[in-house]
């Protein structure tokens, strides 16, 4: 099933603008608070009403404000999951799952729907509970299995695991692989957190301020992100701009120049120095300014005696000179 | 004894209640909606019973629907009047008690988690069974104040309601309006009487009202 | 934006306060003597006019009213009210004043007469031709009449008026509609709030409402006579005195006879 987005909603200082298209499985929309992918999300849902531009689902148009089509969110089958659940708190579980079929004439085949979301989701036991007797994890399946029982096309899970303990999160995660691996339900994610897109998504469109800055496979997005803001929320911290003299790559904020090691490739204007590509030990004079201990090594601020500084992970504690391998340098931009 | 007032006074109070609840709970939510310039303007206008005096309602109400007005005369002719009828109590009561139950649901809507109604829409549900399944019950409490108040208020109306339709004995008069005829003809028992009776009836409401939030709070608290 | 507008509304509103309190402190500090004045609602055009009058010619007296039914009135003046000149539309009221000795007897006098009528609203719309119509009209319960309470003179002889008639009160209260003054009954005339209302001449007269009948000496057992007396206990009793004697006069008969009143001395 193909799904097309290509909308853009101003609201105050904000501007979304957002396309992409997606036949994957589970789609994510990943990117730092405030970015405009939840806004998106619910563009898609109906919820919100982009100012212009066009929503497809498996050739259903959802959306179009040229031909002024805007289909009410009751009627686009378009499920979607809450970050805080929404479940109707003065109903019992029971009965939140079934307004999911609420609309369904068959008595019968409610009751096979109902049956099956409750089993699917092993909620046995829950159903004449009230929301907040539920635990997180108990009332995100209870949530899931309202939406499951509503058999919506499209699945749209809006940050699902952030209400949730960190302890809880990798088990949950697997579950929801496996249950829309089992739906068979194209889905889209939105989150902020990086393992969490990786972990779930096979295709990834990393957003910023409002525009998707990089899309794509995630493998292929983090070895090659591209954009700095991409970068910067895949934890590249040493982002400098440089520009190329002969052989070798200049970096005024940092006062150094660098042997060209491969071929720059074309338009990128900033290098961002990963921890592989630091040695300890080199031509390149240090000093070090701080260090932050964690608990898996040292966070060591390294000065060069220009503008900016350099981090660098390790494991030393000190480091008066290091050397710097472009070939395990990104490029960016 | 005449027991008129008494079932008058509680059918006024009955029925505006139930105007007011359902004009409240409506008015409530589409003002919500509204652009914020209007909003504040019509907010103003269904909350300013609240704020005049009950004298000065009932002045504006006789303007709008007295027998030499358009409205009035209109209504004259097929043969319906608010002036001098126990049909007015009820318009001079629901005007003074509805912006308790306006203001009430306000509060419990702006309280509403809009999500909740989304999820509703999204999964199907009709608007109107996200108002009244989801929605209403989530402000339950609120609302339910806001009935109780101006329940409490239309019965206890007196300066509006004594405008419009006077004091008919067996027909207009109220337990507000018998108390204060009975005091200006020295007849000192009957009003007493009255006086007694409004407040057995006011107490009892309350209580009632205490009660039932206090199994709803022990029933949610679980 | 918002907090200048809220600033703005908040300090017209203090203004107010403190013009009204200033107005208010200016009449209390303009070193005049005061009268008090009780007099029944149906005068209130009347001396409202003359105290016009009586203050151009005498500058340093300010006559202060309360105007509402002699019944209302006697009750304040019974529970200790400040007043100095006291006039009834009836005389059980200010009787019951004599007998508790609260008006200088000596004071007491037979100020003025009214007439007692049956007024309706603009257009007649129930075509009401006299006492006799309305008296059938009453026992077959076709019609809503305004009248004043049993506290009120006016209330009193429309009680009068249905002895005369036979009728009895309780059988027909579901025609009636009680008010507390003689000034309400007008207003409900007025405003075609009722088919008809009994209330005195004046009244009519100074509503420019129509007066379809007139009750005579025997409908309502004697005739309808306001009288006057200074209080007792009336901290201006020689001001008091003074202005009744004004009330006596030509220039305020004048007035009274404008609007229908009789001069009964």
């Amino acid at each position: 099933m193909r799904l097309v987005v290509d909308i853009r909603k101003k609201l105050g200082s904000f501007t979304l603008s957002s396309t992409f298209e997606s036949e994957d499985m589970i789609t994510g929309l990943l990117g730092a608070s405030g970015c405009g992918k939840s806004l998106a999300l619910k563009c898609i849902a109906g919820i919100e009403t982009p100012d212009e531009g066009y929503i497809e689902l498996d050739g259903r148009v959802l959306f179009d404000s040229r031909k002024g089509i805007s289909i009410r969110p009751q009627e686009r089958h378009v499920g979607y999951l809450f970050q805080s659940y929404a479940l109707f708190p003065t109903m019992s579980v029971r009965k939140n799952i079934m307004t999911g079929v609420h609309s369904i004439r068959d008595r019968a085949e409610r009751r096979r729907r109902y049956e099956a979301a409750v089993e699917l989701m092993q909620l046995e036991g829950l159903e004449e509970h009230r929301p907040y007797q539920l635990s997180g994890g108990q009332a995100q399946r209870a949530a899931l299995a309202r939406i499951i029982a509503s058999q919506p096309e499209l699945l749209l899970l809006d940050e699902p695991f952030s209400a949730l303990d960190t302890h809880l999160k990798d088990s949950l995660q697997v579950d929801m692989k496996r249950l829309i691996a089992r739906l068979g339900k194209q889905t889209v994610l939105v989150t902020h957190s990086v393992s969490e897109a990786f972990r779930l998504c096979s295709r990834i469109c990393v957003m910023e301020s409002g525009s998707i800055i990089r899309a794509g496979r995630p493998a292929e997005v983090y070895s090659n992100p591209m954009a700095e803001g991409c970068a910067k929320l895949f934890g590249h911290r040493n982002i400098f701009s440089f520009r190329k003299d002969g052989g070798l790559i200049v970096i005024p904020e940092l006062g150094i120049s660098l042997e060209k090691a491969e071929a720059v490739p074309e338009g990128a204007d900033r290098i961002s120095i990963t921890d592989a590509a630091i040695t300890a030990g080199g031509t390149i004079r240090v000093s070090t300014e701080d260090v932050l201990s964690e608990s898996d090594g040292n966070n060591l601020i390294l000065s060069l005696g220009g503008k900016r500084s350099l981090w660098w992970k390790s494991s030393l504690c000190s480091v008066d000179s290091i050397s710097i391998d472009t070939a395990r340098c990104v490029f960016l931009g | 004894m005449d027991w008129y007032p008494l079932y008058n006074s509680l059918r006024i109070a009955l029925f505006s209640s139930v105007i007011v609840f359902f004009a409240g709970i409506f008015s409530a939510y589409y003002v919500a909606r509204l652009p914020r310039s209007a909003k504040g303007v019509v907010d103003v206008v269904l909350t300013l019973p609240l704020v005049l005096p009950p004298t000065v309602c009932g002045y504006f109400l006789l303007l709008a629907f007295g027998l030499n007005t358009p409205i009035g005369r209109f209504l004259d002719s097929y043969g319906f009047r608010f002036v001098m009828t126990w049909y007015g109590g009820i318009l001079a009561a629901s005007t003074v008690a509805f912006p308790l139950m306006y203001r009430t649901a306000r509060g419990a809507f702006e309280a509403f988690d809009v999500t909740l109604s989304e999820a509703g829409q999204t999964l199907g549900l009709s608007n109107a069974y996200i108002f009244w399944h989801v929605r209403i019950p989530s402000c339950r409490e609120g609302i339910v104040a806001g009935i109780v108040l101006s329940f409490a208020r239309a019965l206890g109306e007196y300066g509006a309601t004594s405008m419009l339709i006077g004091y008919t004995p067996g027909r207009t008069a109220t337990i507000s309006t018998t108390v204060y005829q009975m005091w200006r003809t020295n007849n000192e028992r009957e009003a007493f009487i009255w006086v007694m009776m409004n407040l057995v009836i006011s107490m009892v409401v309350l209580l009632a009202v205490n009660l039932l939030e206090g199994r709803n709070r022990r029933r949610s608290a679980g | 934006m918002r907090r200048i507008l809220a600033l703005v509304l908040i300090a017209l509103f203090a203004c107010s306060c403190i013009l009204a309190q200033a107005a208010v402190e200016q009449q209390s500090t303009a070193q005049k003597s005061e009268i008090v004045v009780f007099a029944a609602a149906s005068m209130t055009e009347t001396l409202t006019a003359i105290k016009g009058l009586y203050e151009k010619e005498n500058p340093d007296v300010e006559v202060v009213y309360n105007f509402d039914s002699s019944g209302t009135l006697k009750t304040q003046i019974e529970q200790g009210a400040e007043c100095d000149l006291f006039i009834s539309a009836a005389q059980k009221q200010m009787n019951a004043l004599a007998d508790k000795n609260l008006i200088d007897r000596s004071t007491r006098v037979d100020l003025l007469e009214n007439r007692t009528t049956l007024a309706v609203p603009k257009g007649n719309p129930k075509g009401i031709r006299s006492f006799d119509e309305l008296a059938e009209l009453l026992r077959e319960g076709k019609v809503l009449l305004a009248i004043g309470n049993s506290d009120v003179p006016v209330g009193q002889y429309t009680q009068k008026i249905f002895a005369y008639y036979g009728i009895d009160e309780n059988a027909i209260k579901s025609n009636l509609t009680y008010a507390s003054n003689v000034k309400e009954v007008t207003t409900q005339v007025s405003s075609s709030s009722v088919d008809c209302g009994i209330i005195y001449a004046t009244d009519a007269f100074s509503a420019g409402l129509e007066v379809v009948d007139t009750a005579t000496k025997e409908m309502t057992g004697g005739r309808v006579i306001y009288p006057a007396a200074v209080l007792a206990a009336g901290r201006n009793g020689d001001r008091a005195r003074a202005f009744l004697e004004y009330l006596k006069g030509a220039e305020a008969r004048k007035v009274f006879e404008s609007v229908g009143f009789a001069y009964a001395l």
